[in-house]
């Protein structure tokens, strides 16, 4: 969610608390590819647009009140990450025990086998396993595509300590998925 | 086995550097000249590319959503210009009550209504003979009746849970 057009967003939030609603509409392209991808890394494909949409509509619902002491892409993912732990409570309260089903996974239909669904299902629900900064950094890397250099940035670290942590979510992904089996 | 810190740390920059490239799709296939710690951990990079690859979206799900969020956004726009009973009693339609909490308020109200109705026939019977042996102990009886009642009833509902 790095964007050269930081500017441009503060341009446009200040727009928006000033009434013109749709400013948020420009925030919405382009932030929302990035939403997609990193909700789609940890929920079940069936939900990842409702959960999406659900963190658009907190943020157009909640902008008048951004402060802007972090960077707005900083706050949307906040945001996201909130509506993906409120997303794993409300099923959690619902009994489901396996956060992510392989009948509902099936339910897709989009053509992929059995075997790559149940991987994906495994990887899931050990990335929600792992502490948050272990997570935070693989869904950075892996599914925002952001470079190492970028993640520090974000991070709020130096390149060696954000690989370091790299490699211990990586350890710490694979011990969980070794003690599922 | 331990590595020394400068050794982690050119560890830490080689699986880095694995990952860059494999995402990048340079390599498809771990390093063999490496150790096996850092060979399983750029076989779980290799794996996490493979089993959730991180493709564009589609623009076709892309505009969707847009069109989705406009409705959305536009009704949510309409509904900060209700008045706030409208949107009290809007949001009153929405909640989605818990059966435990229906279950609760009712075993509650029951008990509650134990103890006015023992109350009012304790009264009611013991007229003016004051000091009459056995009233306070049947409003005692039945409050313990009806507490125990109450207890099985939250003892249900939390076992439920």
């Amino acid at each position: 969610m790095t964007q050269p057009l930081q500017a441009n967003d503060d341009i446009l939030i200040q727009q928006f608390k000033n009434g013109q609603v749709d400013a948020f509409n420009t925030l919405y392209e382009r932030y929302l590819p990035n939403v997609y991808k990193r909700v789609r890394y940890i929920i079940p494909q069936q939900d990842v647009e409702d959960v999406t949409q659900d963190v658009f509509i907190a943020a157009f619902k909640s902008l008048a009140s951004f402060r802007g002491e972090s960077q707005f892409s900083t706050w949307l993912r906040t945001l996201t990450n909130h509506k993906v732990a409120e997303y794993y409570r409300r099923r959690n309260r619902k009994k489901e025990i396996n956060p992510v089903s392989l009948h509902e996974a099936m339910g897709v239909g989009d053509g992929r086998s059995a075997g790559l669904l149940e991987e994906q299902i495994s990887i899931k629900n050990a990335l929600q396993d792992l502490p948050e900064n272990y997570r935070e950094v693989l869904i950075l890397r892996f599914a925002e595509d952001m470079q190492f250099n970028e993640i520090a940035k974000v991070m709020g670290q130096n390149m060696e300590a954000v690989k370091s942590l790299f490699r211990r979510a990586l350890a710490a992904l694979r011990n969980q998925l070794e003690k599922e089996l | 086995m331990k590595r020394s810190n400068e050794n982690t740390q050119e560890y830490d920059d080689l699986l880095a550097d694995f990952a860059d490239r494999a995402l990048s799709y340079e390599v498809e296939n771990i390093e063999s000249n490496l150790d096996e710690d850092l060979r399983d951990l750029q076989k779980m990079v290799l794996r996490l590319k493979h089993s959730l690859p991180n493709d564009p979206v589609e623009q076709a799900t892309l505009k969707r959503m847009k069109n989705d969020f406009l409705i959305k956004s536009r009704s949510s726009s309409m509904r900060k210009q209700e008045t706030p009973l409208m949107a009290f009693l809007n949001r009153m339609m929405q909640i989605e009550i818990n059966p435990n909490i229906i279950l609760t308020v009712g075993s509650m109200a029951v008990f509650i209504g134990v103890l006015v109705v023992a109350a009012f026939t304790t009264n009611t019977s013991s007229g003016t003979l004051i000091g009459t042996a056995g009233s306070g102990a049947q409003i005692t009886g039945i409050s313990i009746g009806a507490g125990i009642i109450f207890l099985l009833l939250m003892l249900w509902i939390s076992r439920r849970k």
